[in-house]
């Protein structure tokens, strides 16, 4: 196993090295690149072949592009969408997971490349239309209630007593 | 003596429309003063992925075997205006910050199409520009879109992602004061 690298974790050094072996020498340059992998092995076997387009479609389907950014990744023709679209296809084929995938994209562009944030780490964006709908219905509820048994009755006035004479008299009749 | 007529205003909805408003302004100032196109970088703090390339005379790079030295990677391609626009200035920073080791990093382009670019260009390349087959090297730095440049000490630590078109200020502020004038 390779010494690793001052501040790199050993464990990436380790799949680092694994890397160096498996990455494919590009026919038209020559070039040995390395490049880096998910930090664990494939969770699965290798699909057979006939299945590796569809499960890139579903996985690309959730990442979204870093041009385009209100498409996802299977939607997007831009570049980028393109070369992160083909590195899923790598992925998928080596036998990565779905969730591994993501990761890989999450580790190297933030949450923000998922279309779909994750629920525990952005509760708000989840549960904050939920909660501004209940506390308007809420509140067009109490309005309802407080219609339906309507406005308080302003108080009498008070009584001023006769303006004149004439109503004096006229009230002490009525009394009689 | 009458009692004093109720006030109508309803305090407690008053204080929570307030409150609420005032939540959303704080909300839209924090984000209006956000690029809402700039992808922010997971590795700024951490050390840059690390990469073997080789550059258009078949010269290979290991950024590992750069440690000890200020490194600034800067992708780009031909098809970019932004990109053309630091060019000159990119091209002739390596003289300046002669400590510092400058790599160009092809992005979505071809190393025919780059050699052609450089060879008309009045201002000669001033550092190697690597091949990245497949663009591996740009998803693992998580590039966006070009021009983007990350600046590493000398430990390999990216200290920071420039994205757009690169100035001299932010040169000499990332590489200090440059050593020498042309």
């Amino acid at each position: 196993m390779a010494r690793a690298p001052e501040g790199v974790p050993l464990i990436l050094a380790f799949w680092l090295s694994l890397a160096e072996a498996a990455d494919p020498v590009d026919p038209a340059t020559g070039v040995e690149a390395k490049a880096d992998l998910p930090s664990e092995p494939p969770a699965n076997s290798p699909p057979p072949p006939e299945q590796v387009d569809a499960l890139t479609s579903r996985v690309a389907a959730e990442l979204r592009c870093p041009v385009c950014q209100a498409l996802s990744v299977e939607d997007s023709r831009s570049s980028s969408a393109q070369n992160m679209k083909d590195r899923v296809r790598e992925l998928v084929a080596a036998g990565y997971s779905d969730e591994q995938i993501r990761a890989y994209f999450v580790e190297r562009y933030g949450e923000w490349v998922l279309l779909s944030p994750p629920v525990a780490t952005n509760p708000i964006v989840w549960i904050g239309p939920v909660l501004i709908a209940g506390l308007g219905l809420a509140a067009i509820g109490w309005t309802a209630m407080r219609w339906r048994k309507g406005a308080p009755k302003p108080p009498p006035p008070p009584d001023a007593g006769p303006k004149d004479d004439y109503e004096a008299r006229i009230l002490a009749e009525i009394e009689k | 003596m009458t009692e004093p007529e109720k006030s109508g205003v309803n305090w407690f909805i008053l204080g929570g429309g307030l409150g609420g408003l005032l939540l959303l302004c704080a909300v839209l100032w924090f984000a209006f003063g956000r690029d809402p196109r700039a992808v922010p970088s997971m590795f700024v703090g951490k050390p840059g992925p690390v990469f073997a390339l080789t550059d258009l005379d078949g010269k290979t790079w290991d950024l590992n075997a750069l440690r000890g030295h200020k490194v600034v990677v800067n992708f780009w391609s031909t098809w970019c205006l932004p990109c053309r626009q630091e060019y000159p200035l990119l091209q002739q920073a390596p003289p300046l910050w002669p400590d510092a080791q400058f790599l160009g990093v092809i992005y979505q382009d071809t190393p025919e199409k780059i050699a052609g670019h450089l060879a008309r260009s009045p201002i000669p390349a001033g550092y190697p520009n690597l091949v990245d087959p497949k663009g591996h090297v740009a998803l693992d730095y998580g590039v966006a879109g070009v021009p983007e440049t990350f600046f590493l000490d000398e430990q390999g630590k990216i200290v920071y992602k420039h994205v757009g078109p690169l100035d001299r200020a932010t040169l000499v502020q990332w590489l200090g004061p440059p050593k020498a004038s042309p």
